[in-house]
């Protein structure tokens, strides 16, 4: 499996990842040793034991909703990079136009 | 000898008989972090202050005769990715560089809940992405027995703290070998747990499937007492187990008739035969122990490690969504919010943090999904399979832990794909949910070679049964790095 530039391009930009053009470069070479090693695993075909070894107990685990004072909200507030008081402050969504 | 250097049971037991304060035995430790730090680069932050404090509480409950937990003015140090109030906490990664945590993760306040003192924060390979401790994005820390060496990762401050005493114990995490394989590196005792065992609540998450905090300590007693302290359900983790725990003292005592399992495909043409040696010699310590040896296959395990790495990079592609300069963190100006995103993003994250999250998208994408995560979690299926078939006829498997001896800086920085191989040996246990410790078994050139010990789900008992035994008939864990 050999990845190309553009497929680099493609993934950096549905991750939100800026990358120069060496670094996608590099991530080509690297990845296309990476993929052709973890690839060995389209090897196995044997899926009769898929499953069965399911946890000790299946239970739902599920909780009933119930509002919960966090013992810091001040700390999670201050940890907001830019804000308003206590409003989150963000660029718009979508470019100007 | 100085106070933390002595075992967790006698420097409890010396804080509650006033013997020495809980304020000195954390004097020692931060005059011996002072003292050879600046070489080994063990420490992110060091929480003096507050750990002087802490300390002085514990000897003030003490002095009005309140009741003390099993680890009374013990200092640990902790893997910086794991949440300390109120004290930076930054996974050594630029994108938490001046993150402070606003609680603690459940293992540390159970920690502190029975006396322990933590007195800092451990470097890492980023978000634990990596086996050399190299891929920190702030220093390199160097392994105490050679200081050219790595110490193993990702807990690899944890192991080098531990390894020169800084701190009789410390906690890591372990996804892939990430307790073990520094542990091994470092010459201490490491102990992943079954998935489930401890609660990942605080836990700067990497691999939600397969992270799971474990202790590093200089015994397999220490460890044991580390892992009991912070082990069992916590309702802030939905996937932490309620499965029954077991005493300290059941670990001594004779491990006469166990059955060990030597799975062929650890022991193959081309390892290392120094570290062969090492893994049959301590076999010969278990068969004086009265203990019965047999070879065993669990012939998928070639394919862990692939299928590892295909499930590390779609969780970390997942997992490392959340930073985007919004609610905490780095976060860099853009023009619009999709500028933000990608420019806090490439000035955050280091290289391999990079790397795994264009994999793991590219593993979770239409198309090859099938092929790549799919076929992993089906493969992984198997592997688990594979392992628990075995460990109904043995009691437990017993491996090299690492396929190397601590390796040279930089020697394999470049190359992800040799860096990955690192750890080939503990990967399997993480695959099959299975518990695993590595103690010292060895030195080659004056490095310490690691043994590892697996056992059966929940059943951690027994490897550290099986790990107390050969420790108690060995001497390897009492060799300690000059420094």
């Amino acid at each position: 499996m050999a990845l190309t530039i553009s497929e680099i391009d493609h993934l950096a930009k549905l991750t939100r990842i800026s990358l120069t053009n060496e670094e996608k470069e590099l991530f080509r070479t690297q990845l296309d040793s990476i993929l052709e090693y973890a690839g060995h695993i389209r090897e196995v075909h044997d899926t009769t034991a898929v499953s069965s070894h399911p946890p000790k107990s299946l239970e739902d685990i599920s909780e009933s909703d119930s509002i919960v004072q966090f013992s810091d909200a001040d700390g999670l507030v201050a940890a907001v990079p830019k804000r308003n008081g206590r409003s989150i402050e963000v660029p718009p969504v979508k470019d100007a136009t | 000898m100085p106070p933390n250097e002595l075992s967790i049971d006698e420097i409890s037991a010396g804080v509650r008989q006033k013997k020495f304060s809980a304020t000195e035995v954390v004097m020692s430790s931060l005059e011996r972090i002072d003292a050879l730090d600046e070489r080994i680069g063990a420490f992110l932050t060091v929480m003096r202050d507050e750990s002087l404090a802490d300390a002085k509480r514990v000897d003030d409950r003490i002095a009005r005769g309140e009741h003390i937990g099993s680890l009374a003015g013990v200092p640990v140090a902790v893997k910086d990715n794991t949440m300390t109030r109120g004290v930076r906490t930054t996974a050594a990664s630029k994108i938490l560089e001046h993150y402070v945590a606003s609680y603690d993760a459940t293992a540390v306040k159970r920690l502190r809940d029975e006396g322990a003192i933590i007195v800092g924060k451990t470097n890492l390979d980023e978000f634990g992405m990596g086996a050399s401790t190299e891929n920190s994005a702030y220093q390199k820390t160097k392994n105490p027995w050679n200081l050219e060496r790595v110490p193993g990762g990702s807990s690899g401050g944890s192991a080098a703290a531990v390894a020169a005493r800084m701190v009789p114990a410390a906690l890591g995490s372990d996804t892939g070998g990430s307790i073990r394989q520094p542990a091994a590196l470092c010459g201490v005792v490491g102990l992943k747990p079954t998935y489930g065992r401890v609660s990942r609540y605080g836990l700067i998450a990497m691999t939600s499937s397969l992270d799971q905090i474990g202790p590093l300590a200089t015994s397999v007693r220490d460890a044991a007492a580390l892992f009991l302290a912070v082990a069992g359900k916590d309702r802030q983790d939905t996937t932490s187990a309620d499965e029954p725990l077991f005493p300290l003292s059941s670990i001594e005592g004779s491990i006469a008739g166990k059955t060990i399992g030597i799975p062929k495909e650890f022991f193959v043409d081309g390892m290392d035969e120094r570290i062969r040696k090492s893994v049959y010699d301590a076999l010969d310590v278990f068969k004086k122990l009265s203990c019965k040896v047999r070879e065993v296959s669990v012939p998928h395990t070639k394919y862990a490690l692939p299928a590892y790495y295909i499930t590390v990079t779609s969780e970390v592609s997942a997992n490392m969504a959340r930073y985007d300069g919004v609610r905490y963190g780095l976060s860099i100006e853009g023009q619009s919010l999709d500028e933000m995103y990608r420019q806090t993003r490439e000035a955050g994250f280091g290289p391999e943090v990079k790397r795994r999250i264009i994999l793991g998208a590219f593993s979770l994408s239409k198309g090859h999904a099938d092929q790549y995560y799919q076929q992993a979690q089906r493969v992984r299926d198997i592997i688990g399979h594979e392992y628990h078939e075995v460990l109904k006829e043995v009691d437990c498997l017993i491996t090299p832990t690492s396929p190397s001896v601590a390796f040279t800086l930089g020697e394999k920085f470049s190359d992800p794909l040799t860096m990955y191989l690192c750890d080939i040996f503990t990967v399997p246990a993480n695959i099959a949910n299975l518990p695993a410790i590595s103690v010292p078994c060895g030195q080659i050139d004056e490095l310490p070679v690691g043994l590892q010990v697996i056992g059966r789900p929940f059943e951690e008992q027994t490897i550290l049964q099986m790990a107390q035994a050969y420790e108690q008939a060995t001497s390897w864990h009492l060799l300690k790095p000059e420094m």
